[in-house]
């Protein structure tokens, strides 16, 4: 026995690479219970929440299909909104399954509206290529539902009289259940069980847990919460203070605007509660933020920073008025301040909390070519 | 105690072979790629390999002015680059690029030409499409070819969505540059010259035939002596330097050329010879790595038309190239390269990148991770 110790040592002090102490060695337990927390307690509940919404959806969308009446067009409006709501608590997790099951393309807008005529039209269309993007998920139902005809017994008529147009609503909607199952169920523990996958895949390598979390949350931040949502449709440039817009056609479910505010606040809350590691049953466990506090960010600053800026986003956003496509036309001050304060959180996400998590932002590629 | 021993011999058998291997031979391998005859002459010399890398650079600097749209080049004048001219040098580059007798159309898989004829086409494709953009209009989608935007990036595609830029680029520095090393200047005839005479020493050319083979291999790997402190910004040294902080490729490439260059001065072919397969199998890796880097990013960008366009194209690229790495040692054959392009095709043959959906793009990072080994590291790279 005491041979093999010098042996080892002496491997231990001539061999190539010194071994040293990472914070990721001492902070191992603290990122488990964190993304087990987060796993178990945050995203699966939340994509199981969605994937039975989804399923009244598609099951709302074929009793219409077979009974164009008001009443059931009322129950597949309701049913899409409450949907698309609880999308958005599902949207910051665009990573594992999510990545891989194109769970993002259930909400790119503006929708393309000529390329959804054509795909009717045509008849033949495949919505899980890449080219059919913008004439699938919650804005193409948007537009089918709310902006296909002026009236609704002017789309009842319109629908009456065109079985392909009411087939694309009925592929629409099996087109999000179907992603968003495949979602949820990579997730389960009885099926894909990446909520153990993750809670396990400890390290701040690119292909880690945490950086997979933190670079989906932040491309999300910027591409669609910070502009999507709000920068392209009010015309604020990233890159100067300049305006230009606005764009009211850009914003999300623009054809029924009544609920685009609503999305919006829905993404601040969840970032928030994912943020500070709150269960939507209200259990308050290890977030991001607990997290950060553990490693000492910044001295202890960064994790209370970053909740206080999430606050004020939100305290901004309370400002507008309800109607989006109001707001941006007439309170374009008042929406340029939410943006800035969202480009502030994505600034101190991509610098501030990358660096102090040990990780690097991976998904986009500067190599310049 | 038997076992003691036994597991001390093997520490040190490991130390050996990873730590100091220089100390088994009896030359030196030095620091750099910097070698010179008993006389202390400089033997090494690729300068050949930097003018056709500077000819691909400016080549593709030309193509990308095509990314504004309103912009339209020349076939007459890319045709003319990709062969400098029938290799009596070109005015279309600067005198860095354009001497008389390089050029990189007669070097394309070495002078093939069913793949010569291939990026013809593209040259001819990309002149006649940049010739349809319009001032100001970022109209491109399935049907019809043009720029497309994100953010601050344009690209310039086919009606498909394949850039053509970028198969160029990539495809050329696999069918030549790759292919050089991989099959020519390593190959057997070029290992097999004279090394013990010089090649012209009144002249000045102090290099034996078999070492400026290998400083030849060594040039289309990168232009500079100190890889990898300078030279990470174009061609394989820039890739390789991409994928190098999970698979290590720039010590490992780096070396092999310094050792092999000082085996074949001191006729150690055996050395030399294990040389060669490590570098044809680490470039394998860096192409594959490459592939994979690039498909993990039109996973992550899939619903951008310009982005998920740009990075399928390189992908594509860095895929045609593996079909350049020599048999002897390649890990992916041409067949599976075959089935594997074939989710990159439509059913016309062609590359498109708009019908393509995101489970076969995961499928192809998920072929290639697996035939190589990386499955627990394909997410890092």
């Amino acid at each position: 026995m005491r041979n093999f110790l010098i042996v080892s040592l002496l491997f231990l002090s001539v061999g190539c690479e010194k071994t040293k102490i990472t914070n990721n060695d001492r902070f191992a337990s603290d990122q488990q219970e964190m993304l087990t927390h987060l796993g178990e307690n945050l995203i699966l509940p939340s994509l199981l929440d969605l994937e039975s919404k989804t399923a009244s959806l598609s099951t709302q969308a074929n009793a219409f299909s077979s009974e164009l009446t008001i009443e059931n067009l009322a129950l597949l409006k309701e049913s899409w909104r409450l949907a698309y709501i609880q999308w958005q608590v599902t949207a910051f997790y665009q990573f594992g399954p999510a990545l891989y099951e194109g769970f993002i393309s259930l909400n790119i807008y503006p929708a393309n509206t000529l390329l959804i005529q054509d795909y009717i039209t045509s008849g033949t269309y495949d919505l899980k290529t890449a080219g059919a993007t913008l004439a699938k998920g919650f804005p193409a139902l948007d537009y089918m539902l709310f902006g296909y005809s002026a009236t609704e017994s002017e789309l009842l008529v319109a629908l009456s009289g065109n079985q392909n147009a009411v087939d694309y609503i009925k592929n629409l909607c099996a087109n999000i259940h179907e992603t968003v199952s495949l979602v949820a169920n990579g997730w389960k523990s009885d099926q894909g069980n990446y909520v153990s996958t993750f809670s396990n895949n400890l390290g701040t390598s690119s292909g880690g847990g945490i950086s997979l979390m933190v670079n989906s949350w932040s491309q999300y931040m910027e591409a669609h919460l910070r502009n999507a949502k709000v920068g392209t449709p009010n015309g604020n440039s990233v890159v100067t203070s300049e305006r230009f817009g606005p764009f009211p056609e850009k914003s999300e479910a623009y054809y029924n605007s009544s609920i685009t505010l609503d999305l919006l606040k829905t993404s601040l809350q969840t970032l928030y509660n994912f943020y500070m590691g709150i269960a939507p049953d209200g259990t308050d466990g290890k977030g991001l933020y607990d997290y950060l506090k553990i490693i000492n960010a910044q001295n202890g600053t960064l994790a209370d920073d970053y909740a206080a800026r999430i606050r004020s986003a939100q305290t901004e956003t309370d400002q507008l008025n309800p109607l989006f496509t109001d707001a941006i036309i007439n309170q374009g001050t008042e929406v340029t301040d939410v943006f800035n304060e969202l480009k502030a959180l994505v600034a101190l996400l991509k610098v501030d909390m990358v660096s102090a998590l040990s990780i690097s932002i991976t998904y986009a590629d500067n190599d310049g070519d | 105690m038997k076992m003691n021993k036994l597991f001390t011999l093997l520490v040190v058998s490991v130390l050996i072979t990873s730590c100091n291997r220089d100390k088994e031979n009896t030359y030196t391998i030095p620091e750099t790629y910097q070698f010179s005859d008993k006389m202390g002459n400089n033997t090494v010399s690729f300068s050949g390999q930097t003018t056709r890398f500077n000819q691909l650079s400016e080549i593709t600097t030309y193509m990308k002015t095509a990314n504004t749209p309103g912009v339209s080049l020349s076939e007459t004048q890319l045709l003319e680059m990709y062969s400098n001219n029938s290799g009596l040098g070109s005015t279309y580059f600067s005198v860095m690029a354009g001497a008389a007798g390089k050029q990189l159309r007669e070097k394309t898989a070495r002078n093939e030409p069913l793949i010569i004829g291939r990026f013809d086409e593209r040259f001819k494709n990309i002149a006649t499409i940049s010739a349809t953009t319009q001032t100001g209009v970022y109209g491109a989608q399935l049907g019809s070819p043009g720029v497309l935007q994100s953010g601050t990036s344009a690209y310039l595609v086919n009606d498909k969505g394949a850039e053509y830029t970028q198969l160029i680029e990539k495809g050329l520095m696999g069918a030549v540059f790759y292919d050089q090393i991989q099959n020519f200047y390593l190959g057997a005839d070029k290992m097999n010259l004279d090394n013990s005479t010089s090649v012209d020493a009144t002249g000045g050319l102090y290099y034996t035939a078999m070492e400026h083979s290998w400083d030849e291999a060594f040039g289309y790997f990168t232009e500079v002596i100190d890889y990898p402190t300078s030279g990470t910004d174009r061609f394989w040294g820039k890739y390789s330097n991409l994928v190098d902080p999970i698979l290590q490729t720039n010590s490992k490439i780096m070396l092999a050329f310094r050792t092999g260059r000082a085996a074949i001065s001191n006729k150690d072919y055996s050395t030399r010879d294990n040389q060669i397969n490590i570098i044809r199998g680490e470039l394998e890796r860096v192409a594959a790595g490459a592939a994979i880097h690039y498909l993990n990013q039109s996973i992550i960008q899939f619903t951008d038309d310009a982005l998920r366009s740009h990075y399928m194209s390189e992908t594509a690229g860095f895929i045609e190239t593996l079909y350049f790495t020599n048999t002897s040692t390649a890990i992916i054959s041409g067949t599976s390269l075959d089935n594997m392009l074939l989710k990159l095709k439509d059913n016309t043959g062609a590359y498109n990148f708009y019908e393509i959906t995101l489970q076969e793009i995961v499928a192809l990072r998920d072929d290639i991770a697996t035939a190589m080994g990386w499955s627990d590291i394909k997410l890092d790279l």
